[in-house]
């Protein structure tokens, strides 16, 4: 099938609005019948036109849209969550896991530079030097604990908005989290969240495209990296870069990764 | 709408549904979506299919607000449910899918006097819901461009101001190219008819 230029276009666009003389009405009317092109033009002005009296639809849908937005945003938050509280009992069984085995197999190991300090102070180890290099990887984990907490309360505060649907009000405790994460507690999860959000909502491609890039660059999971392309492809479609948009788009569809593949094919479609 | 003794106890819902009321939404949204979703994962479906047909459904139901004739003689979800159904056997249909069970059918216990649906109407309700989706993946220049121009009635001077275009002739360029991106995508659509 052809694909019409703009002229074809303008005459389509005129016979729909009644203001082509009567023979020129007519080769278009012919051309309708024969050429699936100018029927299917056709056929979309009219739609496009008509949505005007179905605003009561557009609305309604757009209500059940952002309902549907909500819950499935919900199933990420929760499913964050549940990953956190699995790292964080994770962390303490570590934690225990490595204390059994210092205490059971290394009590009288070698001392280490630190033991000097704790020496002075015999009552408050009174183990001996092998709790020092145990009370580093406290410290360690103890720094993460800090931070987390510090996280939290961002990102509690997010999460809260989020779920009003407050998302401009969101962002904010957002970009605070991310800046209070080191690069190993990266969060690629709630990156391709607030990706989203700049994308969807704050029609905000800079900062979308800020976020996608840190997962895209990033040791992220391939299923991560996939839904940042995703969404790049869609910062370059934004941007009339239609090229790279479809290169992108084309990566994701070649890769395994639902719904991914699913939607970059849809789109390519 | 129709006399009010013959409706079900659910037609209080429907109405409030009808007014865009946002309480009567959730619940219908989190009633209905899930079982909707499941029938049509269990029928070859998947979750997009799902969301797709929900939505094509609540058009169906929505334009029932204003026939005058129109009684809700069983529960609203079992009407609702009839609604879908129809429209995702015509999917499968058009899919061509062997195997076509539905599972628990004793859900539609009602169907024989639930819905009598024209086919047209399912047709429209498919359309609308199709031309929606692709309307909104366009780029937002474009969409607002197009709903300026084919909703709104505005000129190519005025879309040029609002949108961001440097003059009429832009506009009516840039129209032209989104309506042609448009047109490819919404009738490259497998499931468009």
């Amino acid at each position: 099938m052809k694909e019409l230029n703009d002229q074809d276009y303008e005459q389509i666009e005129n016979y729909m609005q009644g203001n082509l003389p009567t023979d020129a009405a007519m080769q278009i009317e012919k051309k309708i019948q024969t050429d699936p092109a100018y029927k299917q033009a056709l056929q979309l002005m009219q739609d496009l036109s008509d949505l005007e009296q179905q605003k009561g639809e557009m609305e309604m849908l757009r209500h059940f849209g952002e309902l549907h937005k909500k819950n499935k945003n919900k199933v990420i938050i929760l499913k964050h969550r549940r990953k956190r509280w699995a790292i964080a009992v994770a962390a303490l069984l570590l934690v225990l896991v490595s204390w059994f085995v210092f205490e059971n197999f290394f009590s009288t190991s070698k001392p280490t530079p630190n033991a000097e300090s704790h020496d002075t102070d015999p009552s408050a180890q009174p183990s001996g030097l092998s709790q020092v290099n145990w009370r580093k990887e406290i410290t360690h984990e103890g720094n993460l604990q800090l931070l987390g907490e510090e996280e939290d309360k961002a990102l509690e505060q997010a999460l809260i908005h989020h779920d009003n649907e407050e998302f401009a009000a969101s962002l904010p405790f957002f970009e605070t989290y991310f800046s209070g994460l080191a690069p190993v507690d990266e969060d690629y999860e709630m990156r391709l969240v607030v990706c989203k959000i700049y994308l969807d909502i704050m029609n905000d491609l800079a900062n979308a495209e800020r976020h996608a890039l840190v997962v895209k660059n990033s040791k992220a999971i391939p299923s991560f990296k996939a839904e940042a392309d995703f969404y790049l492809g869609i910062v370059a479609y934004e941007k009339e870069d239609v090229e790279e948009a479809f290169k992108l788009w084309e990566s994701v569809a070649a890769q395994d990764h639902e719904p991914w593949k699913s939607k970059a094919k849809s789109l390519l479609q | 709408m129709s006399n009010k003794d013959a409706n079900h106890s659910d037609w209080g819902q429907f109405e409030l549904f009808c007014k865009n009321n946002r309480k009567a939404s959730e619940a219908i949204y989190e009633e209905f979506f899930p079982k909707i979703k499941k029938m049509v994962l269990s029928n070859h479906g998947d979750e997009d299919d799902a969301w797709d047909i929900f939505q094509e459904g609540l058009i169906v139901l929505y334009r029932y607000c204003n026939k005058e004739e129109f009684s809700l003689n069983v529960p609203l979800y079992y009407f609702f449910s009839s609604i879908c159904r129809r429209l995702w056997l015509k999917v499968l249909e058009k899919r061509r899918k062997s195997e076509i069970t539905f599972s628990n059918l004793s859900e539609y216990k009602y169907e024989n006097n639930a819905v009598t649906l024209p086919e047209d109407e399912l047709l429209q309700a498919h359309r609308l819901q199709v031309l929606l989706k692709h309307l909104e993946l366009l780029p937002v220049k474009g969409k607002q461009t197009l709903k300026l121009y084919y909703m709104e009635g505005k000129s190519h001077r005025e879309i040029a101001e609002l949108v961001g275009f440097s003059n009429e002739a832009s506009a009516k360029v840039q129209k032209f190219k989104y309506l042609r991106r448009l047109q490819a995508m919404v009738f490259g659509d497998r499931e468009f008819e």
